[in-house]
């Protein structure tokens, strides 16, 4: 495997590990709505109808 | 830490108000119901204690009939420890005796209460003047005018709630007359021992009302008592009791009313340009014909003609010049060919698949914002609130309709505001038959590719959607646990006005960039994984390009594929719909990465699923126009995305109601997808095994609505019989 190959991995490995950590976190938010752009941990204790973030 | 509750009616702006008070950027709306459970914030700026503002859903009185008005009611009376420090209760000053409606309720719990006078601008363009120093000295407590939208008097609400915290300002009792207040005298006594000295009060006017939910909380000595006690008031007033207590909360409304109102010269010029621009829009037979104009050409515009040419522009040109240009770089690195294939068919063409849609997401939304802050679309509520009823459902239920355009998941939970179980039920399984934002690039793309992205088809697609809704009333109607009552939907027109470039802008930025977000990565990492699924077999080899069909996604394709043989697109040459179709149910995005890797290698044509390869795809069955057309029906209405069937379960509050919703879902989706394909083979004079299914599909449906008596269903743990 040449330095290139190398590099491109890297930037696959880059790209698609920091998609599927922003997935895992939108799980784990239950932040996985269109209603709205905003972080649901911003919203305080979350709004209903712009995203999942259970309520306490 | 003082604890303020922000209590008022439907649409006075209470949202815009907590707003600017937290500086939260919740979403507000000028219909009912964009609130449905309470929120909260912490007030910024606060002068003295640290001040948490509670949002609650809006009320038009402490006898609720929703599940978002008992969060209300609930929070307000609290117990005796957690009640809110401070009630502010915000009054739309243009429509003051409905909000002193409410505020003779709120009085009456004896909580420190400030007044805000929200909408003061509206309230003067209407010839009003409220003096607050009036109402302020009526009501015995402070008084803030505010104008929400402009932020305008915000600022004094902080001091003001700070002040009543300190002085405890409950404002003075109100008087409703001498019966109902001799009456609350001898009701008194019989209480006292099971309610909260606080509560006194309030819970005597509520027998008074018969409220069903403070009845029963009473033992059964004390309610006959309290009863007879209010059947003498019934037989001196002649009158019963609802009646009663809200014929003399309207009479002390009136009287605070007239006591801080001052009318002006001023006419509101643009209240009489809105009842002419209602004439046409909502007159008796216009209305509908320009509903569909007004649709037509959103799609139009934002689809059809600029929103594609923007779109092609980046799938056909940006996109294909960076891979282009990648796949020359990595060639001439000598990277190696399976690293180089996934960078260019997983992650270029996953990320492309995204950036192309983004152009019609942005137009079409801020078409839909445009014409929701204008205040248009309360008035297609209005219109289909008809329509729903005329059906057997809850006109509310449009609330979630129209909200589920933009995502499922909200509009799930918009059904709250439907107050009767079973027809809240019935919307929480139908609203995701509406197309989401996540299923427009897959109506865009089959659309484009078999209608000449015609925005006909595309506004029947959405109103498909409203049809299916209201088919689907009259169908599950016919099921015990469903039976109930439509509910009338109250709301209010509010004036036209032209929305400021600045909201639209941004409404369109938040569903834009949530689009990216959230959708851009779950289609990245599907395109990824179906890549290289698709890529190797199952013992590891690489296939390289054109070589899927050994691949191991393609053996599971085709196991599967047999499933969709009656919807047209379950042979073994389509079996990339089949997973498509699969990796759909975990989200809709999914759709375009599993086309956009798969019909690469099938077609063998480098680049996105862009309308030539699927016509291309799709040449091989007979009938490329029908399969096509089932298969998007299909997904459109089966199942929704998992977060969406993690609100459905959130709503229902049982598995067993999940797993019959689920059901529901795919076997409409299964049925219509089968009626229209097998339909389209049967006129073009194909006669086969088809037929069977088309009968099958059709006559299953008919026999449970035309059926007079309804069906046994099982709706929870136990059996339900609602009727």
């Amino acid at each position: 495997m040449n330095l290139a190959t190398l590099f491109v991995l890297l930037i696959i490995v880059l790209i698609v590990g920091g998609a599927a950590y922003r997935v895992y976190r939108s799980i784990r938010d239950h932040d996985t709505c269109y209603g709205c752009s905003a972080k649901c941990s911003d919203c305080k204790d979350g709004n209903p109808i712009n995203c999942t973030f259970e309520k306490k | 830490m003082i604890t303020a509750a922000l209590v008022g009616n439907p649409n006075c702006g209470k949202t815009t108000v907590f707003n600017k008070l937290t500086g939260a950027v919740q979403k507000t709306g000028n219909w009912p119901g964009v609130t449905v459970e309470r929120k909260q914030g912490f007030l910024r700026g606060a002068p003295k204690d640290d001040i948490l503002v509670v949002d609650l859903p809006g009320i038009y009185s402490l006898s609720p009939y929703s599940p978002d008005e008992v969060v209300s009611r609930d929070f307000l009376i609290g117990d005796s420890e957690s009640r809110p420090d401070v009630a502010i209760c915000i009054i739309d000053a243009s429509n003051l005796e409905r909000g002193l409606y409410l505020l003779t309720q709120v009085a009456d719990l004896r909580i420190p209460m400030v007044v805000v006078l929200n909408m003061m601008d509206v309230a003067e363009k209407i010839g009003m003047r409220v003096k607050a120093d009036a109402l302020s000295e009526i009501l015995g407590c402070p008084v803030v005018e505010t104008v929400g939208t402009k932020g305008q008097g915000t600022s004094a609400i902080g001091e003001a709630v700070q002040s009543a915290y300190e002085e405890r300002t409950v404002p003075r009792t109100i008087s409703y007359g001498n019966a109902i207040d001799d009456c609350i005298e001898r009701l008194i006594p019989i209480i006292k021992e099971t309610v909260r000295d606080d509560l006194l009060r309030w819970v005597s006017l509520k027998i008074i009302e018969g409220d069903s939910m403070v009845m029963a909380e009473l033992d059964e000595s004390t309610a006959a008592s309290a009863r007879s006690v209010v059947e003498e008031l019934e037989q001196q007033v002649s009158d019963d009791g609802m009646q009663i207590i809200a014929t003399a909360r309207y009479k002390a409304g009136e009287a605070i009313r007239d006591g801080c109102v001052e009318h002006t010269e001023s006419v509101d010029e643009s209240e009489r340009i809105s009842e002419r621009i209602d004439r046409i829009l909502l007159n008796k037979y216009l209305a509908w014909p320009i509903f569909a104009l007004v649709m037509f050409t959103v799609y139009l515009v934002s689809v059809q003609t600029v929103g594609l040419a923007i779109s092609d522009y980046i799938n056909d040109e940006l996109v294909v010049w960076v891979q282009d240009h990648a796949a020359e770089a990595m060639d001439s690195a000598g990277v190696d060919t399976v690293v180089a294939d996934m960078m260019l068919t997983g992650v270029i063409g996953g990320v492309g698949a995204v950036i192309g849609f983004i152009p019609l997401i942005a137009l079409l939304f801020a078409f839909l914002v445009f014409l929701e802050e204008c205040g248009y679309m309360v008035r297609v509520a209005y219109m289909l609130d008809r329509v729903f009823t005329y059906f057997g459902l809850s006109g509310k239920a449009i609330i979630p309709a129209v909200i589920g355009i933009g995502c499922s998941v909200p509009a799930i939970m918009g059904t709250r505001v439907i107050e009767d179980e079973s027809n809240r039920n019935v919307s929480i399984i139908c609203t995701s038959f509406m197309p989401c934002s996540a299923k427009l690039p897959i109506i865009t793309l089959i659309v484009g590719a078999f209608f000449g992205a015609s925005a006909l088809v595309i506004t029947s697609l959405y109103l498909f959607g409203i049809v299916m809704i209201l088919i689907s009333g009259l169908f599950l109607k016919k099921f015990r646990g469903f039976i109930g009552r439509p509910s009338p939907f109250v709301m209010e027109l509010p004036v036209y006005h032209m929305p400021t470039v600045r909201n639209v802008m941004f409404g369109v930025k938040e569903k834009s960039w949530s689009f990216i977000k959230n959708a851009g990565t779950i289609i990245l990492l599907s395109a990824v994984l179906i890549w290289a699924l698709s890529s190797f077999t199952f013992t590891g080899e690489y296939l390289g390009d054109s070589a899927t069909t050994d691949s191991i996604l393609s053996a599971i394709g085709k196991a599967l594929c047999w499933i969709f043989v009656p919807l047209g697109f379950g042979g073994s040459e389509t079996w990339e719909l089949t997973v498509a179709s699969f990796t759909g149910i975990a989200a809709k995005e999914n759709l375009l990465a599993t086309l956009a890797v798969l019909l690469d290698s099938a077609v063998g044509i480098d680049g996105l699923p862009t309308m030539e390869v699927l016509t291309e795809y799709l040449s091989v069955t007979a009938y490329p126009e029908a399969v096509a057309m089932s298969f998007l029906i299909f997904n459109l209405i089966c199942a929704p995305c998992i977060a969406s069937i993690a609100a459905i379960y959130r709503e229902l509050h049982s598995h067993r109601k999940l797993l019959l919703a689920l059901l529901y879902q795919c076997a409409t989706a299964y049925g219509v997808a089968g009626i229209f394909y097998q339909g389209y083979v049967l006129l073009h004079g194909e006669v086969g095994l088809g037929v069977l299914w088309l009968i099958l599909f059709i006559a299953v449906p008919v026999y449970v609505i035309l059926s007079k008596r309804p069906f046994g269903f099982i709706t929870g743990g136990k059996e339900e019989v609602q009727e």
